[in-house]
């Protein structure tokens, strides 16, 4: 198979942009906004703040904000699964270790549930429709149900 | 066997009132043999619900498997047949070991003559990565070939993927949901990880991204000259197809599978079939059979199970054989039910005292609703005789009703036939589809109760003539 693709190849930057990291602080958000190149919308809720970022591809992401100014949840919904090391930050060291104690059989087909005593890491669906969240328990702002990331 | 039977028993009481259903049909109500259906025909691949290429020791059950022909584009020479290969209804496309390989396909190239590559990712943050190449794909004992891509010149071959122990190029960070780190088994490129020679990915859409890929560049398929990796924008005729949507019969429309029920504590493995086509032979009509459209993201639009509502995309419930259980709800939402979960290595399996029988509803595009029944039975008791199918294995879907749904794995397909239509080919149920008859489980559980034990025959007729 000689023949041309006819593939049009667009330059983009694989370097990885910049999440903001569960765990981090908020002020990285609007650079999230510039490298997925999609909207931004902001919603004040009781006793936390919602960020949701909506890429052009339809993807969502949806950072849960303390008072404080952490982010203590993310969740996403997607056609492909998220970067994980740039939406957990430091902390998806706490699915490493997990991961690599489980045996063949725990490891499955299927979701992947995660529950340290300091993260609750859920992923699942297929191609086109995952779906997700984490959030750090102890981050949780007093009085905000974890449920609430989604 | 003494905890499976007595569990047998339990649903079998509970479901008698169905007796009568065993549309399945079972090879034997002792559930210490391999079960079987049969069908046959030119468009009759067999498949087998089991432990796969690893065997028991593998630890992974229920999986379905089959053969596959994979050739030279225009040769029908120059080829390997495959075999455990995976049937997935969640996922499209044909994805092989190269290991597996010893013919040598043509790559995808670009103009400049750079290997296409793919990055495939899943839920449970494995991936494949390799490159993209094409071939003639043909099913064993069948008369099925995909020849080329519709449209395309002719014995051009179907874009495949070929997953490389040895890649041509190394892996991008963007392909990595989580870091590849040493002990973490990420990825899906080996036969001990994979569990099998490849995946046969017969879901409802004709190539694995579709005009995304080809009009905004994702981080899906990348070419990678001297290893740095650029994401192209890749026509649809270039991406990997589903190959039972380039078939060049016309058969082309999408699958069915057919699986045996099986008893209650589960049975060493399950041989069915897959049968190309939907409505296009005598051994592959849809009947009465209601027809989900699924919503644009392959899911059913919502699922109502124990008075929670699972809506799409958040909550996106679906039908994948390449799911291993029934993944649905979690076992806190489920304590009224008598779920529990398991403990040990079996966390996230649910282990109940007794068989628990429930039912879902779920919801098509086209604004058409059904029941979905399905038991659970303890996971440690039914994975303790070593057995290889079963269809009453289950677990957690997520921690919370915020993350939660309904995946209908590999036990859904025990005792049914199912229908997975293509979008595209046909014009009431544009999304692509499913369908499914046959009760599943209680089917069979209903059958061993009103036969105490004695081994029921095959269907008098083929499976799917109506």
């Amino acid at each position: 198979m000689k023949t041309a693709l006819g593939m049009l190849p667009i330059l983009v930057l694989l370097a990885a942009p910049t999440w903001a990291a569960l765990g981090e602080y908020e002020s990285s958000v609007s650079v999230d906004r510039q490298s997925l190149r999609g909207t931004d919308r902001e919603e004040a809720r009781e006793g936390y703040r919602l960020h949701e970022i909506a890429a052009a591809d339809g993807s969502v992401i949806r950072e849960f904000v303390s008072p404080a100014g952490l982010v203590f949840g993310v969740a996403w919904q997607a056609a492909r699964m998220p970067n994980l090391q740039q939406l957990l930050g430091s902390n998806i060291t706490e699915l490493q270790v997990n991961l690599q104690s489980r045996t063949p059989r725990a490891a499955g087909r299927g979701p992947l549930i995660v529950q340290t005593p300091k993260m609750v890491f859920v992923s699942g669906g297929h191609l086109r429709s995952f779906h997700g969240y984490a959030y750090l328990r102890g981050m949780v702002p007093a009085g905000v149900n974890p449920e609430v990331v989604q | 066997m003494t905890a499976g039977r007595g569990s047998r028993v339990a649903v079998a009481l509970a479901a008698m009132v169905l007796a009568g259903c065993n549309e399945g049909g079972s090879g034997s109500g002792s559930g210490s043999t391999t079960t079987t259906v049969s069908a046959s025909g030119t468009n009759v691949a067999a498949v087998t619900a089991g432990f796969g290429a690893l065997g028991p020791s593998g630890g992974y059950a229920n999986g379905i498997w089959t053969s596959v022909i994979v050739c030279v584009p225009g040769s029908t020479t120059e080829c390997d047949t495959i075999p455990d290969v995976l049937v997935d209804t969640g996922s499209v496309g044909l994805r092989v070991l190269s290991s597996a390989l010893t013919v040598s396909l043509p790559g995808v190239t670009d103009s400049s003559g750079n290997v296409l590559q793919e990055c495939i990712q899943f839920a449970d943050l494995s991936y494949m990565w390799g490159p993209v190449a094409t071939a003639r794909i043909g099913f064993t004992g069948t008369g099925e070939t995909a020849l080329q891509v519709p449209g395309q010149a002719a014995n051009s071959g179907v874009p495949i993927q070929i997953i490389a122990a040895s890649p041509s190029a190394t892996v991008p960070s963007s392909c990595l949901a989580a870091p590849a780190t040493p002990g973490m088994t990420v990825d899906r490129n080996t036969l001990e990880s994979l569990g099998g020679n490849g995946i046969l990915g017969v879901g409802t859409i004709p190539q694995d991204c579709g005009e995304a890929c080809a009009t905004a560049s994702y981080y899906q398929y990348y070419i990678c000259p001297n290893n740095e990796c650029s994401v192209p924008n890749v026509p649809v005729a270039r991406q990997v197809w589903n190959p039972v949507a380039a078939l060049s019969s016309s058969d082309n429309n999408g699958v069915l599978i057919t699986l045996p029920a099986v008893a209650a504590g589960g049975a060493p493995s399950a041989v069915g079939s897959l049968i190309f086509g939907i409505g296009t032979q005598s051994n592959n009509g849809i009947g009465a059979a209601q027809v989900y459209e699924t919503d644009g993201y392959g899911n059913f639009p919502k699922v109502v199970l124990n008075g929670a509502t699972y809506a799409s995309p958040n909550n996106g419930s679906y039908i994948d054989s390449g799911s291993t259980d029934i993944f649905f709800s979690d076992a806190h939402s489920l304590a009224s039910t008598g779920i529990v979960e398991c403990s040990g290595n079996l966390a996230g399996y649910y282990c109940p005292a007794s068989v628990i029988p429930f039912t879902a509803t779920v919801f098509g595009a086209n604004n058409v609703s059904g029941p979905v029944q399905f038991n659970i039975a303890n996971a440690l008791s039914l994975f303790s005789p070593g057995y290889g199918a079963f269809n009453d294995v289950g677990g957690d879907s997520g921690t919370g009703p915020s993350t939660d749904d309904v995946d209908l794995g590999l036990p859904f397909f025990l005792g049914r036939s199912v229908y997975v239509g293509i979008a595209g080919s046909n014009a009431t149920y544009p999304n692509g589809y499913w369908a499914f008859q046959g009760a599943g489980a209680a089917s069979s559980t209903a059958a061993v109760s009103t036969e105490t034990g004695i081994a029921i025959g095959p269907p008098k007729t083929p499976v799917g003539v109506r």
